[in-house]
């Protein structure tokens, strides 16, 4: 608020007034022009600096409530409603999954059964999404067995004939789980979620399969 | 804005004084337009900060995602419920002595998922994630207007709950079940201490609707 320029003896003019209009001769206009321009400096560089700080601050105070994942989150829903209500069962049956159907579904590269509601060879055209879109389907369920934490439900296919061809937790199951190396089937299809470091959306469903509860993970990137 | 602005015009030497006021003085005022545009931008944000109080429960479009999945959730654990029987076996596990559901809490609902296997899907679903709900049982009394019982209750829903309910149709010869979740050989129509009474003439003795509210804590 001080004006350095002016001379000692209209130091007090602004506040009362009482200046000599001889004292304000003598300052050359060049040299008020100068002063002028560093106090315009000072208030403009606060105005502008705050200004800033309103324009930063704001978008990031609402960010976390953005999403930014603005196509996927109805995407996932669509997929996640239509598999557990539909594609993976009976229309008629909401959330009461056939057991081939399923089973069928995670077994990639091959054609779908005639009776499934789904077609197609590939995750993406299974579920009706563009190609490029990440897309990671898993089932899984809690025995409520041996361990009580829940894993990725495990089809054990009776390939080496002794009869215990069966369904359930992959944690439950140890070595009869191998889905590389049989015909065991892991419920879990597509990219791999914690590997992909970019955002994603997941819906989650219950659904019943075999008589148990299950839930039904789809994640999109 | 103009403070120190004097108003001297009409002393003597006008074209100096003039020139000094239009130079000098203009220069104070900038920098208290300054300040005072800086003071109305950020008071601007303070205000708009304390009109809207922002908690990890207030609505967004994220956590609209999140109630999505809840009632979604409820919905596949009441027809999955439905499809086995768990459903229906939870409403009929009821101690006709006691006149209330076998192993309530003394205000006659469970605080905790009831010991039934309905009970076992709500806590894997809801329970071991940190989410709670209620589940209440709507039906039609005997002398007319309806009544809500409560079966599960855990406190009152947030703003942000949602519900998702199931119809189920109990017929006058459904056996009640014991404590073991077993059968017994008592008809729901001998049981005159359920909860719901008979309202028809037919076979069918009353319809329930079980609504679960479920709601982030």
């Amino acid at each position: 608020m001080m004006r350095q320029g002016a001379s000692e003896s209209t130091a007090s003019d602004g506040k009362q007034g009482v200046a000599t209009p001889v004292g304000r001769g003598r300052e050359a206009p060049g040299r008020a022009r100068g002063q002028l321009t560093y106090d315009f400096a000072i208030g403009i560089s606060i105005f502008l600096l705050s200004l800033t700080f309103v324009f930063v601050f704001v978008p990031g105070m609402l960010e976390p409530f953005d999403g930014g994942t603005q196509a996927e989150t109805p995407a996932v829903n669509r997929v996640a409603d239509d598999l557990t209500q539909r594609r993976l069962g009976n229309a008629s049956r909401p959330y009461v999954l056939n057991g081939t159907c399923t089973r069928e579904f995670f077994i990639l590269g091959t054609g779908a059964p005639a009776q499934c509601a789904y077609g197609g060879t590939a995750l993406y055209e299974r579920v009706g999404i563009f190609e490029r879109t990440p897309i990671n389907v898993t089932i899984s369920m809690d025995g409520g067995d041996a361990s009580p934490d829940e894993d990725i439900v495990c089809w054990h296919a009776d390939d080496d004939g002794d009869g215990d061809a069966r369904f359930g937790e992959r944690n439950d199951m140890g070595s009869d789980c191998d889905p590389s190396g049989s015909a065991d089937v892991l419920l879990s299809a597509g990219f791999d979620p914690g590997d992909s470091g970019d955002k994603t959306v997941s819906a989650t469903r219950v659904a019943l399969l075999k008589g148990e509860d299950v839930t039904v993970e789809v994640v999109l990137s | 804005m103009k403070l120190v602005r004097n108003c001297a015009g009409g002393r003597d030497a006008p074209g100096q004084w003039r020139a000094r006021t239009a130079t000098a003085d203009r220069g104070q005022a900038h920098t208290l337009e300054g300040v005072v545009a800086s003071l109305v931008l950020l008071s601007a944000v303070v205000f708009a900060l304390e009109m809207t109080a922002v908690t990890p429960l207030s609505a967004s479009t994220s956590s609209q995602h999140i109630e999505n999945q809840q009632e979604a959730t409820a919905r596949g654990v009441l027809a999955a419920g439905a499809e086995t029987g768990a459903l229906k076996r939870t409403l009929l596990f009821w101690n006709t002595s006691s006149g209330q559901f076998f192993n309530v809490s003394e205000r006659g609902y469970y605080t905790a998922p009831p010991p039934t296997d309905l009970g076992a899907m709500l806590n894997r679903s809801f329970d071991r994630n940190g989410i709670a709900y209620n589940v209440y049982l709507r039906y039609q009394n005997q002398d007319g207007p309806r009544s809500t019982r409560n079966l599960v209750y855990q406190g009152r829903p947030s703003d942000n709950a949602v519900s998702a309910s199931w119809s189920v149709a109990l017929y006058q010869n459904d056996k009640l079940f014991d404590h073991e979740n077993q059968p017994t050989d008592v008809n729901l129509s001998d049981a005159p201490s359920y909860f719901a009474g008979n309202t028809t003439d037919s076979s069918v003795h009353n319809v329930v609707h079980v609504e679960v509210v479920v709601w982030r804590i």
